[in-house]
């Protein structure tokens, strides 16, 4: 997870699948159900923290240093506004917003496929 | 009874001057410039609050551009701590305590003057932040490293909050100085620690965490100016962690400083309008004590999302904070069950207090446990839960100390029929406006945004919260038409007109220059209570009569 004002990048380090938000679109953060995820934040900027309010967590991440964090989503489905930047980071902060897409793995592992593919 | 000074003669009132008025070494004076100014800054932030309700009502963005929104709460938050509730909880001990305490001045009322004026000078240069071609400060009350530093937010009105700040901060460690030092020392024959009333005892209490963190806040407020202006100060010591260390060793203390001196208040006021003596006196004062040094290893709490405090320690520390607080609630009560309880104002207020704080401390669970505030942290329930101790808790406490002392040091009552209607309202809209905020939290909605999305479906919680606001701002208006109106022509209250215990009501109301003619005897916290239940009328004994106006 790589936060900037204001706006949220998603790696994927297993295959280089990107997803990037720009000032108009709101990225999502497509997701395997059940599996549990190990994240790496960083920051661009200011501080920053990434919450997803359903699974009731969240964590700040910080320039020039990484925090870590473990999650697993059950709830399958795709969430509008499902995350959200919870860390006062400036003027646009009440829009550092993104979905969450939780798909069943084998789902996920095709997008995953897409997006690598498109990335390059 | 012990006589102290003649008879003064000739108390006639005369219409005092503006310098009189602004630069006068009376306690009493400077008490009620302080407070009063802060007061004016507690309804400037009430207005920006009121604002910011207005535009959260529904989403999208309706009166208010999110750079302005940005402004308004992060001014808002800053004037009601910088500017209204440590002034406030300072400022009725430099008018309050040397009355308690039986002496005739503060310690160096010069020096209390001039932080009065460092706090009138860092509030007005605050504020006028609003006037520079950015706008005030928008980086929160917080000012967290590196959102603060030039890049992230340039511009003349956040150098202006960083002046201000450290102004206001300089000028509440002055008057904590003197407070201290007049406690210490200036106490009347008789009146040993345990005989101080409990408000003096809170207040003692305060300036001792005012003395110990404030000065760090302000090195913190002067290296962060640095390090906008001549060079990198945070990125070379480890950056934002640091600068988050340095602001809640003294943020959370400031929560407890513009906390303690109103549970003084209540625990007063509740034992005066119970006609009791306050139950387990000497526990609740070793309790005080105790939540002060507490509140000294809490301040990682604000920290346990960043991966970088040791989050089971200060979850420990946190969590025993319900041990003083409980004392607290438990003393007070007991000093309650089988009283004669008289719901006057002042008790309706202290009544608020404690209602009102008790959902603010129960809610203080949540954050203290990390697991919990993982979800919760930066988020509306946070909002909440300090709304309700520093609006429940602070600002009920201050009205139940205004009605309560108004009469001592104005020398009228504030109208009954209205404060009854003030408090019914600002009840109403304290559940209103805040309850809703948990619920918001608890789904998802973080703090200090200016817009929401509408697929969350919180419009109806948030509308609620807004009518919550206005409900309130009605009750502040009412009490300020109360205000002018007693002022004009309000019941006259005599020296005691609630039947108090303490040495404050052995006084003419206002008191006199040198506060006292004769002292009664003190044999124990409660000096008039005492003369009282031997059947002796204090204020005839003291010939109190014949020196009023």
């Amino acid at each position: 997870v790589v936060a900037a004002r204001w706006d949220w990048r998603f790696e994927y380090p297993g295959s280089g699948a990107v997803v990037q938000g720009t000032d108009q679109t709101i990225p999502t953060l497509y997701l395997p159900q059940g599996v549990p995820v190990d994240f790496a934040g960083t920051s661009r900027d200011v501080q920053h923290a990434f919450w997803v309010p359903d699974e009731r967590f969240k964590r700040d991440v910080f320039a020039n240093r990484t925090t870590t964090w473990q999650m697993t989503f059950d709830d399958l489905g795709f969430h509008e506004g499902g995350g959200a930047c919870a860390e006062f980071c400036g003027l646009r902060h009440a829009n550092m917003v993104f979905n969450v897409d939780v798909l069943p793995p084998p789902e996920f592992h095709r997008w995953e496929q897409r997006a690598t593919e498109k990335g390059k | 009874v012990r006589a102290l000074a003649p008879p003064v003669a000739g108390t006639a009132r005369h219409r005092r001057t503006l310098i009189e008025l602004l630069a006068s070494t009376d306690h009493k004076q400077i008490g009620v410039l302080t407070t009063a100014t802060a007061f004016v800054f507690f309804l400037m932030g009430g207005l920006l609050a009121v604002l910011m309700r207005t535009e959260l009502a529904q989403p999208g963005m309706q009166i208010v551009s999110e750079d302005t929104y940005n402004q308004l709460f992060t001014m808002h938050g800053s004037t009601m701590f910088y500017l209204f509730a440590v002034p406030a909880a300072i400022g009725v001990g430099i008018y309050m305590v040397p009355l308690q305490i039986g002496a005739p001045e503060i310690v160096k009322p010069r020096m209390a003057l001039l932080g009065y004026w460092l706090f009138l000078c860092g509030g007005i240069i605050m504020w006028s932040g609003f006037l520079t071609e950015q706008g005030a400060a928008q980086f929160g009350w917080t000012a967290y490293w590196p959102l603060s530093d030039t890049n992230a937010t340039p511009g003349t009105g956040a150098d202006f909050w960083i002046v201000g700040v450290a102004l206001a901060t300089g000028g509440a460690i002055l008057q904590a100085l003197c407070l201290m030092a007049t406690i210490l020392r200036r106490r009347a024959p008789g009146m040993t620690p345990l005989r101080m009333p409990l408000f003096t005892w809170s207040e003692l209490v305060t300036v001792f965490m005012v003395l110990t963190a404030f000065p760090v806040f302000l090195v913190t407020m002067i290296l962060l100016y640095v390090d906008r202006h001549f060079g990198t100060v945070f990125t070379s010591t480890g950056g934002p962690i640091t600068y988050q260390y340095l602001f809640w060793f003294y943020g959370h203390p400031v929560v407890y400083v513009v906390f303690f001196p109103l549970v003084g208040v209540v625990g007063e006021v509740i034992a005066t309008f119970s006609r009791r003596r306050f139950f387990g006196f000497s526990v609740t004062v070793l309790s005080l004590l105790l939540f002060s040094a507490l509140s000294m290893a809490v301040f990682g709490h604000h920290m346990f999302t960043t991966q970088s405090a040791p989050n089971n320690y200060f979850s420990l520390t946190s969590t025993m904070l319900l041990v003083p607080a409980g004392i607290e609630y438990f003393a007070f009560i007991a000093t309650m069950w089988g009283g004669r309880i008289q719901l006057r104002p002042p008790m309706l207020f202290a009544l608020g207090f404690v209602l009102l704080f008790l959902i603010g401390g129960l809610t203080g669970i949540w954050v203290a446990s990390p697991p919990l505030d993982y979800h919760a942290h930066d988020s509306y329930f946070v909002v909440a839960h300090f709304h309700y101790t520093l609006f429940g808790g602070t600002v009920f406490g201050l009205f139940a100390a205004i009605y309560y002392w108004f009469p001592k040091v104005t020398g009228r009552l504030l109208g009954e029929t209205l404060a009854r209607w003030h408090f019914g309202l600002m009840f109403t809209g304290a559940l209103l406006a805040f309850i809703p905020m948990f619920f918001l939290g608890e789904e998802g909605m973080p703090r200090r945004v200016a817009d929401y999305l509408s697929v969350h479906d919180w419009t109806t919680l948030n509308m609620l919260s807004s009518v919550g606001a206005y409900t309130i701002f009605t009750s502040i208006a009412l009490f300020l038409v109360n205000v002018v109106r007693s002022l004009r022509g309000g019941a006259v209250a005599g020296p005691d007109p609630w039947l108090g215990q303490t040495l404050e009501w052995a006084t003419t109301s206002p008191p006199l220059r040198h506060n006292f003619a004769r002292l009664p005897e003190i044999r124990s916290h409660t000096p008039l209570f005492d003369l009282r239940e031997r059947g002796r009328d204090p204020i005839a004994e003291l010939r109190l009569r014949e020196g009023e106006t």
